[in-house]
């Protein structure tokens, strides 16, 4: 069993105030929450079950042109730009006048981009050095882990965690959220993001949400363009699927009739449109996370799968993965809707909050240097039992 | 760090006025645990005097160097509008 | 409160960076060398993440009507003029020497800015 009320709140309150600060990719978040000190977490293991409540939830992302990625040095600069913004905007909306009584300051340590992330934590460790508040560096998958096991309750779920920049399957054991499945080479949003670029179609609100409507209009939704199918036992991989799927885009805009796949062979008529190759990717793409997700599921013997990262917005994902799990004794499957799915603030002040309160914060600055690659199971997940 | 090292043929000092003694060793700690690049091609001190925070570059290289002291001051534009805004 | 300033020592020169806060080049946010790259730019991209403005002090000069800006926020805008001149005055050797391009370096100097693929 675990004590979650160990450390007393900031002024006798009956409330921990947390501050979350996220910055790893394009997306720059900072969140205000609230936990209510409750006698139940002083001896049991329900650190899903905070009552979190959200004061402030405020993000800003730095969108390109269509056919455009996001490079590290205009994302940190950005972020750089905006960050006291956010950073005010999110104390007034959480009427919070006196900051110094917030009791942790939550960043993003990593892993993901070098130098955006590098914006952020001056701007952490400012604050907490002249409001004298403690620190705590989170990892980014914990994060969506922790938002999205408080949002939707799910007790002990194996989680598909899918991002534009991870690609993992997880189960809990033993203190540790440990990788039981992931990519081999790109994310799954990496993927669609890089398809979206190739059909130059706008990077906002996302390239991928913009990649799934364009699914919704396919009509030829019985004949499926057949796409390499690559799962690899417990793993994936998903860099041949969006080699070949670009060779397929750019054919069928040069109108190259030499590939039969995508012109009659004798009339030259177009055979698949943009909406069908949106449409066959998302299906491939996300059968696979279904497999994988099963298989790990079959290991622990778990019929609750809880999605988070910016992918677990697409609805179709949802609507697959729910089937399985039906299909499963009547399992479940646990999504955010886009306040939680995608990068925000909130979730960082969640998992660093529940850290806090187990004792652990930054004693050392040096503990508060960024890093790009920082694994999920490195973490030490002490507010579980 | 090798401060007679003649390979450092570069160098720039930075001398930036706070209005308190807190403010200029809150940024220097700020700035601190950060590595910037290789400490043999460039390397930075940082310390405080009085009111002023000062850093110290050294470089084998004009582009280095340029690029170092550009990471840093946009750092410290940074800590200067979080005190600015926020504190 | 006294100004930013820095000197610049090379193996041939010396050179002192001053900083006039009369002049309009240290009085404002927006540097010069410190804009979106030149990559995005050329895509068409409208700049709409510009550095934040001064910070007002509260009380305007009632006798000029002239805005009064915060010791911090004067600071932020001399440091950026401050910046623009170290960045021109180097750029301005690094091309007036023709030295030819080293790849360790440049590497290096990329991951600074963009991250390496190292831990």
């Amino acid at each position: 069993m675990v004590n979650l009320n160990g450390i007393p709140p900031r002024g006798k309150r009956n409330y921990y105030l947390a501050i979350g600060l996220e910055g790893s990719a394009n997306k720059l978040g900072v969140g205000i929450i609230k936990h209510p000190v409750l006698e139940k977490h002083e001896d049991s293991d329900l650190s899903y079950e905070c009552d979190v409540e959200i004061l402030a939830n405020i993000r800003d992302t730095y969108v390109t042109p269509p056919g455009e990625g996001f490079l590290p040095r205009d994302t940190a600069r950005h972020h750089r730009n905006w960050v006291v913004r956010i950073i005010r905007k999110a104390l007034t909306e959480a009427k919070i006048d006196d900051p110094t009584k917030i009791d942790v300051i939550c960043f993003t340590r990593g892993p993901g981009m070098g130098a955006p992330l590098h914006c952020v934590v001056i701007a952490a460790r400012t604050l907490s050095l002249m409001w004298d508040i403690p620190l705590v560096g989170v990892n980014h998958c914990v994060g969506h882990i922790e938002m999205g096991r408080e949002i939707t309750g799910a007790k002990n779920p194996v989680v598909l965690y899918v991002s534009g920049g991870n690609t993992q399957v997880i189960a809990y054991s033993e203190k540790r959220y440990r990788i039981f499945g992931e990519t081999l080479d790109i994310a799954i949003g990496n993927c669609l993001d890089r398809f979206a670029r190739t059909l130059k179609i706008p990077n906002a609100p996302s390239p991928g949400y913009n990649i799934e409507q364009l699914a919704k209009q396919c009509k030829n939704k019985e004949k499926l363009v057949v796409l390499p199918y690559t799962v690899k036992g417990m793993d994936l991989s998903m860099s041949g699927i969006l080699q070949y799927i670009d060779t397929l885009a750019k054919d069928l805009f040069k109108k190259n009739l030499k590939n039969k796949l995508l012109f009659d062979s004798r009339t030259g008529e177009q055979l698949v449109t943009v909406e069908d190759l949106c449409y066959s990717l998302q299906e491939n793409l996300f059968a696979m996370l279904v497999e994988i997700t099963e298989r790990a599921m079959a290991h622990v013997n778990s019929n609750q799968v809880l999605i988070v990262g910016g992918v677990g917005c697409n609805v179709r994902l949802q609507e697959m993965m729910a089937q399985m799990c039906k299909d499963r004794s009547n399992g479940q499957v646990h999504a955010t809707d886009d306040r939680f799915c995608i990068d925000n603030g909130v979730m960082i002040a969640q998992a660093g909050l529940l850290e806090y309160r187990t004792g652990h914060f930054v004693k050392d600055l040096s503990e508060t240097i960024v890093t790009q690659k920082f694994r999920t199971d490195e973490v030490y997940i002490a507010w579980r039992e | 760090m090798n401060k007679g090292d003649t390979s450092f043929e570069h160098s720039l000092h930075l001398e930036i006025p706070f209005e308190s003694i807190k403010q200029a060793d809150v940024a220097r700690k700020v700035l601190l645990p950060d590595p910037i690049m290789k400490p043999e091609d460039f390397q930075v001190t940082y310390s405080t005097q009085d009111t002023k925070l000062i850093c110290d570059f050294e470089s084998v290289d004009e582009r280095i160097l340029r690029v170092g002291v550009n990471s840093v001051i946009e750092s410290i534009k940074t800590i200067v509008e979080t005190i600015d805004e926020l504190c | 409160m006294s100004l930013p300033h820095a000197t610049y020592t090379g193996p041939k020169s010396t050179h002192e960076f001053e900083v006039d806060p009369s002049d309009p080049r240290y009085q404002t946010t927006e540097g010069r060398t410190t804009g979106a790259s030149d990559y995005v730019l050329k895509q068409g991209h409208q700049d709409v993440d510009k550095p934040s403005d001064p910070k007002k002090v509260d009380n305007v000069n009632s006798k000029t009507g002239i805005d009064q800006y915060t010791t911090l926020s004067q600071l932020r805008m001399q440091l950026t003029g401050l910046q623009d001149d170290i960045n021109e005055y180097l750029t301005e050797k690094i091309n007036h020497v023709k030295k030819p391009r080293n790849s360790k370096q440049e590497q290096e100097i990329n991951d600074l800015l963009d991250g390496s693929e190292e831990t």
